[in-house]
């Protein structure tokens, strides 16, 4: 929880409301800066208006999705940590390919909420160690 | 007949007559009494002999008569004239027992003491008796001939008969196999040992978009687009028995998948001589397991999020981020998570076995530690050992190496561990979660034991089979579907690994898993589609 004094900006991505929610009261109970969007076209555009220290980002989204969302802040942004946000289980998660784009990470949605402290960690150490942010 | 042969005799007997009636009337006038004499002896003379040549003539004219009466067969001596007795006559030399007779005359001849009636009668009788006795043997053999003729005829109808109802059946028997193998829907392939095809039904021929004409006595992989028919030949191995082909056929844009079972083909030797195949089209079965599949993962998202919002939400309430709680309402926040969890279990499970069951299963393998895959399995249980007043320990060997795994499916095997573990052990128990390198330095080993009722020994072998639960249920707590063991041991055996447990009732249990630091790169690659 040393961290926690260090505020974090944060972009959290996902169309779910509902997960969305405790997702971004806890990181904000830990002290960090989030704003969340429901997809990956208001991703982009919030990335272009605003700087962010991580973005998580759900994999399965309408309109676009968020390997489709990966490819594009890739072509502009290539350090920025991403945590890929999978469903339980990431059977459907084309993980290599999100891989091959460079990711800080990624978040199984029913892991417990403080794991996202340990995820999050791993990812600032990567920006404060500049370099592929792939591993 | 009869008249050229008594003409001459009437001609010497009247010629000889005639001299001696005129001899004695001229000796008679010109001799003395001792001329006249011996005239009259000479006469007497030439009159006795005469009448010998003339009694020597009729014998020989009734005999003549006698061969020929002869000739006529006893019964009707005589009753009508032969057409032909030279005919007879040349045949006598031959076997003919008709002809016997003059043969035995001819032997009678030479005995004496016995007048020709007397010999005559007894050729005759001799002569029936002969014939007689020859004709019935000669019947007999005729009649033995023309049965064993009759016999050796009727056996070669029969075998005839025989043959042809053979043939009918091989025909009739050939003309099936082949009207089933032209009709039925799965393709048939016999390929020799070169691998060259030895036949193809029209169904094969549409299955692969061949033609047989084209295709017969050429190795099977010939001409196939860009090699994408696997070779059939190529599964020597037994366990390949059934496989699956998919095929991008020219003539139809869509794809095609075909399982092709195959069964090797021996002599009496066992040598193989060849291979059949059998193909069936299995597309729609692929597309309806793709449909399920899709579902099955559209659902299982369906139901997590929700699931997963309810525990963001509760976790947040249960660590007082949002407020403190009283004591109350605490028990209550943790009940509903408690409950959750297991709802979520329950779903996972059964969205697995779903998984395993349509060989879906797939792992994501990522050379990695071990340490943080333990902790997240520990923790997310954490709450619910709190509960029962059960700790957990951890024990992770330092200096573990990484292992190749899906984090997601080891996180699910542990935590289906941890979780029995709790289940099964009462409050105050302890578990201790292990890991480190194992005997032979090959693997990872993980452990976890607990200090719970145990598992009874008979009890062991079905533990790893899907709906079993084996030992004392009394705890409301203890809960689940069963699958939990054997989908960890199915996890477990697709990272190559292997699970077992140690146990004595009252002993507590331990459970232990091996993950090899090195997977074995053809079945790593293909874990999906050797299990099809």
């Amino acid at each position: 929880m040393t961290e926690a004094k260090q505020k974090v900006r944060i972009l959290l991505v996902d169309d779910e409301p509902d997960y969305v929610e405790p997702v971004a009261y806890w990181l904000n109970s830990q002290g960090h800066q989030v704003t969340t969007v429901e997809n990956g076209v208001k991703a982009l555009e919030s990335l272009q208006q605003h700087e962010y220290d991580v973005v998580f980002l759900d994999v399965n989204m309408p309109q676009m999705n968020g390997i489709e969302t990966l490819r594009r802040l890739r072509e502009t942004n290539k350090t920025l940590p991403v945590i890929m946000v999978t469903a339980a289980y990431q059977d459907e998660f084309k993980f290599t390919e999100a891989k091959a784009l460079g990711i800080a990470g990624y978040f199984p949605k029913g892991s417990p909420l403080t794991q996202l402290s340990h995820v999050l960690e791993v990812a600032l150490r990567m920006l404060r160690k500049p370099g592929a942010p792939s591993s | 007949m009869m008249r050229p042969l008594f003409r001459p005799i009437h001609y010497l007997a009247s010629l000889m007559l005639v001299t001696a009636i005129h001899m004695p009337a001229s000796a008679a006038a010109s001799e003395d009494s001792h001329e006249g004499f011996t005239r009259l002896l000479i006469i007497g003379l030439t009159v006795i002999g005469a009448l010998l040549v003339g009694l020597f003539l009729y014998y020989l004219s009734q005999q003549s008569s006698q061969v020929r009466f002869e000739g006529r067969g006893p019964e009707v001596a005589g009753a009508a004239p032969a057409p032909k007795a030279g005919a007879a006559a040349k045949k006598a030399s031959s076997a003919d027992p008709k002809e016997l007779t003059p043969v035995i005359l001819e032997e009678l001849n030479q005995l004496s003491g016995a007048t020709p009636a007397q010999r005559d009668r007894v050729a005759r009788s001799l002569s029936t008796i002969v014939n007689k006795q020859l004709e019935e043997r000669v019947g007999t053999v005729k009649k033995e001939l023309d049965q064993r003729h009759q016999k050796v005829i009727e056996e070669h109808q029969r075998n005839e008969v025989v043959l042809q109802k053979k043939y009918q059946s091989t025909l009739s028997e050939k003309q099936q196999t082949s009207a089933v193998l032209e009709s039925i829907a799965e393709g048939l392939v016999v390929v020799n040992n070169k691998g060259e095809v030895v036949m193809m039904n029209p169904a094969a021929e549409k299955l692969l978009a061949v033609n047989q004409q084209e295709r017969a006595g050429k190795p099977l992989m010939d001409n196939v687009q860009e090699g994408q028919l696997i070779s059939l030949v190529g599964s020597k191995s037994e366990e390949e028995k059934d496989r699956d082909i998919i095929l991008n056929a020219k003539q139809e844009s869509t794809k095609k998948v075909l399982r092709a079972s195959n069964a090797m083909i021996t002599d009496e030797n066992g040598q193989t001589v060849g291979m059949v195949s059998v193909l069936s089209d299995v597309t729609k079965q692929r597309e309806l397991d793709q449909l399920k599949s899709d579902f099955v993962s559209k659902v299982s998202h369906e139901l997590r999020t929700p699931i997963v919002a309810m525990q963001h939400a509760l976790s947040i309430l249960f660590d007082q981020v949002a407020g403190p709680l009283t004591e109350e309402q605490q028990k209550f926040v943790s009940l509903s998570q408690r409950n959750l969890d297991r709802l979520n279990r329950l779903i996972n499970d059964l969205l697995d076995l779903s998984k395993l069951e349509a060989s879906k299963m797939e792992l994501q393998l990522e050379t990695q530690p071990l340490a943080p895959v333990l902790e997240t399995a520990c923790d997310s249980l954490e709450m619910w050992a709190k509960s029962k007043a059960v700790t957990i320990s951890r024990r992770i060997e330092d200096g573990l190496p990484d292992v190749p795994c899906d984090q997601a499916r080891v996180t699910q095997v542990l935590t289906n561990l941890v979780g029995n573990a709790i289940k099964f052990t009462p409050k105050q128990g302890r578990i201790t979660v292990e890991a480190k390198r194992s005997a032979d330095g090959t693997a990872v080993e993980v452990s976890v034991s607990d200090t719970g009722t145990g598992i009874a020994k008979e009890d062991l072998p079905k533990l790893f089979s899907k709906f079993q639960q084996v030992g004392e249920r009394s705890a409301s707590d203890i809960g689940g579907t069963g699958l939990g063991l054997a989908i960890s041991k199915e996890i477990v055996e697709l990272h190559q690994g292997k699970i077992w447990v140690e146990s004595e009732l009252q002993q507590g249990a331990k459970f232990i898993f091996t993950l090899p630091l090195v997977q074995a790169a053809s079945e790593g690659a293909d874990v999906g589609a050797a299990r099809a």
